[in-house]
């Protein structure tokens, strides 16, 4: 299961998210880690990545 | 009480707990992530992102992003505060940054971290035209948007995944067709129409909260309308959009006008 975290821009853009997977630490503590950073693309064009 | 009860007890609870009404719509929200977790994350992209990208290095404009934004949130603060609200906006910690960019965009992240774009200004105009903009974006934050629209997304997943278990034993065209659909159902039928709710609340948050700001709301129809002149051509079909049409939002911004107007005064920001 991945949880998106979401850009709330103020117009329409074609890919507005970050992806992140929300996953279970070995200590059992429930952290959100970046599991795929590669998405967060304002109108296609800004990338960020870790 | 036995396991399958107790643990449609406990989401049934969880679900409950995590209900909320937002005070100046009374839209009721499901926000299931913790906002602590939530905004932890969001700081961490947001400084990545900054690290990234050009920052404006004109004094000007960028004193005038984060004058307008810190006004508009100055003014919320100051009216969560005086409805005894203070606690919904604990954890915040507020950004306004201007980012070099010819895109006619703003965006907020969870926990008050907001950039502008450089390309939004010409049409922005003016400082009014920007607290549209500013008002719009420290609505998303403070409605807390993308802890909802986070929510919608792990329980749309969470209805795909069971669809997916429910037809494992058919074959695969039939998983396929029966996944697609449901896909795209969630899409257009769920998370895009809530998308658009969102932005209206924002709209019409975003109003009375220039207002609050010292901002005329009245501004907000023109700058749609710039913005629609800006746009021609360029909008998916409103069914097909994560936000309004221009024809529609300037519509219900004109409704909302009157309502906005009763928080305007003018002398409560600070100009310099």
């Amino acid at each position: 299961m991945r949880a998106e975290i979401s850009l709330c821009s103020i117009v329409h853009h074609r890919e507005e998210r970050s992806d992140v997977a929300i996953s279970r630490h070995d200590k059992g503590t429930r952290l959100l880690r970046y599991a795929r950073n590669d998405a967060l693309n304002v109108g296609g064009r800004l990338r960020l990545s870790h | 009480m036995k396991p399958l009860r107790l643990s449609i007890f406990t989401t049934l609870l969880m679900v409950l707990l995590s209900c909320a009404t937002n005070p100046i719509t009374g839209r009721k929200q499901l926000a299931l992530i913790p906002s602590s977790t939530l905004n932890s994350m969001a700081f961490s992209q947001y400084s990545s992102f900054l690290q990234e990208h050009k920052i404006s290095n004109d004094p000007v404009q960028t004193a005038m992003v984060r004058r307008v934004g810190t006004n508009i949130k100055n003014a919320v603060e100051r009216y969560y505060r005086q409805q005894g609200l203070s606690s919904k906006l604990e954890g915040y910690s507020w950004e306004f940054n201007l980012v070099e960019d010819d895109l006619v965009n703003a965006w907020a992240m969870p926990g008050g971290k907001v950039v502008v774009y450089t390309g939004l200004l010409p049409v922005a105009v003016d400082e009014a035209g920007l607290a549209v903009v500013m008002g719009h974006e420290v609505a998303h934050a403070i409605a807390g948007h993308g802890n909802e629209r986070m929510t919608q997304g792990l329980l749309t997943q969470l209805g795909g995944v069971a669809l997916s278990e429910a037809l494992k034993n058919k074959p695969d065209a039939t998983r396929n067709l029966f996944l697609g659909a449901y896909g795209l159902g969630a899409t257009v039928g769920v998370m895009l129409p809530f998308s658009r709710t969102h932005e209206s609340e924002a709209d019409h948050m975003g109003l009375i909260f220039m207002a609050m700001g010292g901002y005329d709301p009245n501004v907000a129809v023109d700058f749609w309308e710039r913005m629609s002149a800006n746009n021609k051509g360029g909008a998916p079909p409103e069914f097909l959009s994560t936000h309004p049409s221009d024809r529609t939002r300037i519509r219900q911004i004109k409704e909302l006008i009157p309502k906005a107007m009763k928080y305007y005064s003018p002398k409560k920001r600070k100009k310099r």
